[in-house]
């Protein structure tokens, strides 16, 4: 019995290292459509200590730490939380590649402002994701609006509401 | 679909891309999906960033992987576009008693990996883009967190 499992066992070893890798990245858990993001979250949050440091240790020391952070921030969250970001990350994967810098270019923007701005900031993204279409422009286009944020901000939020209107989003 | 319609404008396209870079589109659309993006800097780009992903993802894969080889090859048996190869090997390895194993997976190994799909080939280095490639991922993941972009 012993022989037989090693002789199967030697059988799927070599076929599993003998087949392509891009074929073997597809054979998971992961199926259907949300395949691109497909426990993406999930991976990086399974990483060891060890893979952690290696994966990120040729980044820039500000950079790097700003990348732990992310993790440790993964770290926190409920299962739940996790599930729901994880079709987000898949839907986002999604857009076209220049919504994507879009989304990327603000983000930063967001996060280069000063901390009690970039809470008004916040709240002014909260308040945008309640308004229709029709609302945003007109909110955008306010007295409210440029009285409120400096043309940097301004600009951010303009950004998110364009970003608003993807379709994947 | 024609030739020169950008892929990206339709999800039917994006999803042709996708299945392109996991290595799994037939290869008659293969074919025909290479010729466009030849052309095409956009789509090009999309097929890159994705293959960065995945080869990022594929670097953990052996550190983090859980399952056993048998629910390994299982999975890869139940895959929904199963190579002609796949149903042979089930057939095969239902009937077959495992002892003259050894010298047949050699013969089995080469031949597997002779009729296995061909890998896309997309230029990404991976090996200088890889923690780059991680940073990306966490900071699209902690922007969709933070800014609640596509949020219920
Ligand atoms: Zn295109």
């Amino acid at each position: 019995m012993k022989a037989r499992l090693w002789g199967a066992g030697t059988l799927l070893l070599m076929l599993l290292t003998s087949y392509p890798a891009s074929a073997r990245q597809s054979g998971g858990a992961q199926k259907g459509p949300a395949r691109t993001g497909a426990n993406t979250i999930e991976r990086l949050r399974r990483m060891s200590p060890e893979e952690r440091k290696k994966a990120l240790e040729k980044l820039p020391p500000e950079r790097r730490r700003q990348a732990e952070e992310r993790l440790r921030r993964l770290d926190r969250m409920s299962a739940a939380e996790r599930d729901d970001l994880e079709r987000r990350y898949d839907n986002f994967q999604r857009l076209p590649s220049a919504r994507q810098e879009l989304a990327r270019k603000m983000f930063r923007n967001f996060n280069d402002l000063p901390p009690d701005r970039r809470n008004d900031v916040r709240a002014g993204f909260e308040r945008l994701r309640r308004m229709s279409s029709a609302e945003r422009s007109a909110f955008l286009k306010s007295r409210e609006f440029s009285q409120q944020y400096n043309r940097r901000e301004q600009a951010i939020l303009e950004d998110y509401a364009e970003l608003l209107q993807s379709p994947q989003l | 679909m024609a030739t020169d319609e950008c892929r990206l404008r339709t999800e039917e396209g994006v999803e042709a891309l996708l299945e392109y870079c996991a290595g799994r589109l037939h290869a008659a659309d293969a074919v025909v999906l290479e010729s466009h993006l030849a052309g095409c800097a956009p789509c090009r780009e999309f097929a890159a960033a994705q293959q960065t992903v995945w080869q990022s993802l594929d670097a953990w894969e052996p550190a983090i992987e859980t399952q056993g080889f048998q629910s390994r090859l299982n999975a890869r048996l139940a895959e929904d576009s199963t190579p002609a190869w796949k149903d042979r090997l089930r057939a095969w390895s239902s009937g077959i008693s495992w002892k003259p194993a050894i010298p047949m997976a050699a013969a089995f190994a080469l031949w597997a990996a002779i009729s296995a799909p061909p890998r896309p080939e997309i230029p990404a280095q991976a090996e200088q883009v890889r923690p780059e490639a991680v940073e990306r991922m966490l900071e699209d993941v902690d922007m969709l967190d933070q800014l609640k972009l596509n949020a219920q």
